[in-house]
C-alpha cells in the first residue's frame, strides 16, 4: 500500500517537476509498458494455475458486464442531475451567457 | 494494445497452466512487486507532466472538479449496489468500480495486492466497462447532453474514448472530458488499494 503511493508520488513529483523531453517521455512509456507487461503475465500465471477460477470465467464474466453496467448507470445518473448547476459555473467560465464578462 | 494485453495474459496463463510449478508462483512476488512499483512511477511520470491538463483545469474553475468527482462517486455506488446484487463484498465491488474503466492498472492491481479471482474480475468489469463507453457515448450525446456523455467513459476520457467525445460533442466538452478523465486516472491508483482493504 506504502509501496504503491510512494511509487505514484515520486513519479508524479518527477514528471510534475521536470517535464520530460520527448525521448525520456518514450522510455518513461516503455518503463511502464514492460511493468504492465509482467504484471499482465503474472496475473495470467495465476489464472492458468487456479482452475477454480478458471471453471469459474463465464460467472466471472456475467458479473462483470453487470458491475459495470451499474458503474455506468451511477456515473450518467449523478452527472445527469448536476449538469445544470456545472453548467451555470462554466459558463461564466468559458463566458457564454456573460460574453466573457467573467474575464 | 488490446491483443497485446490479451496475448500477455493467454501466455500467463498457458504457462501458469502447464509449465510452471505451483512453489515457483512464490518466487514471482519479488519480481511483480517491483514491476508494479516501476509501472506506477512511469504512471506518476505521465501525469504529472500533463502540465497543460492540469493549467486548463484551473483556466476552468474548481466546478469541473465535480464532474470526475460525481462519476466516481456514482461509479462506485453503481457498482457496490451492483455487487450487492451479485453478492459481492462492499470492499471488492467498490474497489472493482474504481477501476473507472482502466482495466489493466485495476486488473493487475487487484491480482497482486488481494486476489487473482478479483483481479480477473477487475479486468473484466472495467473492459466491459470501456465497451459500454464506446456504444453509449454518441447515443447519451445526442439525448442527454454532450457533458452527460463524459459519464460513462470515466478514467478512458483521457486516452481511448476521447477520439469518440470529440467527434460526438464539441471542443468545450472534450476539454472537460480530457480533464475528468486525467482526474479520475489519478484517482484509481489510491482507490483501489483503499477500497479493498476496507
Amino acid at each position: 500500500m506504502y509501496l504503491i503511493i510512494l511509487s505514484l508520488g515520486i513519479g508524479i513529483v518527477i514528471g510534475y517537476l521536470r517535464p520530460l523531453s520527448p525521448e525520456k517521455a518514450r522510455l518513461a512509456n516503455a518503463v511502464t509498458t514492460v511493468g504492465l507487461f509482467i504484471l499482465l503475465m503474472s496475473m495470467g500465471a495465476q489464472l492458468g494455475s487456479n482452475e477454480d477460477v478458471l471453471s469459474g470465467l463465464g460467472r466471472l464474466g456475467l458479473q462483470a458486464v453487470v458491475l459495470a453496467a451499474f458503474s455506468v448507470l451511477g456515473s450518467v445518473l449523478m452527472i445527469c442531475l448536476a449538469k445544470d448547476y456545472i453548467y451555470k459555473g462554466l459558463d461564466e467560465k468559458l463566458g457564454r451567457r456573460q460574453g466573457g464578462a467573467s474575464q | 494494445m488490446t491483443l497485446l494485453v490479451l496475448g500477455a495474459i493467454a501466455a500467463g496463463a498457458l504457462a501458469g497452466y502447464w509449465l510452471l510449478p505451483r512453489e515457483a508462483l512464490g518466487y514471482l512476488d519479488t519480481v511483480t512487486t517491483a514491476a508494479l512499483c516501476l509501472m506506477l512511477a512511469g504512471i506518476g511520470v505521465d501525469l504529472g507532466g500533463r502540465r497543460e491538463t492540469w493549467t486548463r483545469l484551473r483556466a476552468l474553475g474548481w466546478r469541473v472538479l465535480l464532474i470526475p468527482l460525481l462519476i466516481a462517486v456514482g461509479s462506485l455506488v453503481g457498482a457496490v449496489a451492483g455487487g450487492f446484487a451479485l453478492g459481492l463484498p462492499v470492499n471488492e465491488s467498490s474497489a472493482i468500480g474504481a477501476g473507472f474503466g482502466w482495466y489493466s492498472l485495476s486488473g493487475v492491481l487487484l491480482a497482486k495486492i488481494y486476489n487473482v479471482e478479483t483481479g480477473a474480475l477487475a479486468f473484466m468489469t472495467n473492459v466491459s466497462r470501456e465497451v459500454i463507453a464506446f456504444l453509449l457515448i454518441p447515443l447519451i450525446a445526442a439525448r442527454l447532453g454532450y457533458l452527460t456523455a463524459i459519464s460513462p467513459g470515466g478514467a478512458t476520457t483521457m486516452d481511448t474514448t476521447l477520439p469518440l467525445i470529440a467527434k460526438t460533442t464539441d471542443a468545450d466538452t472534450t476539454i472537460i472530458a480530457m480533464v475528468s478523465g486525467t482526474a479520475l486516472s489519478a484517482m484509481v491508483p489510491l482507490l483501489v488499494p483503499l477500497l479493498i482493504r476496507m
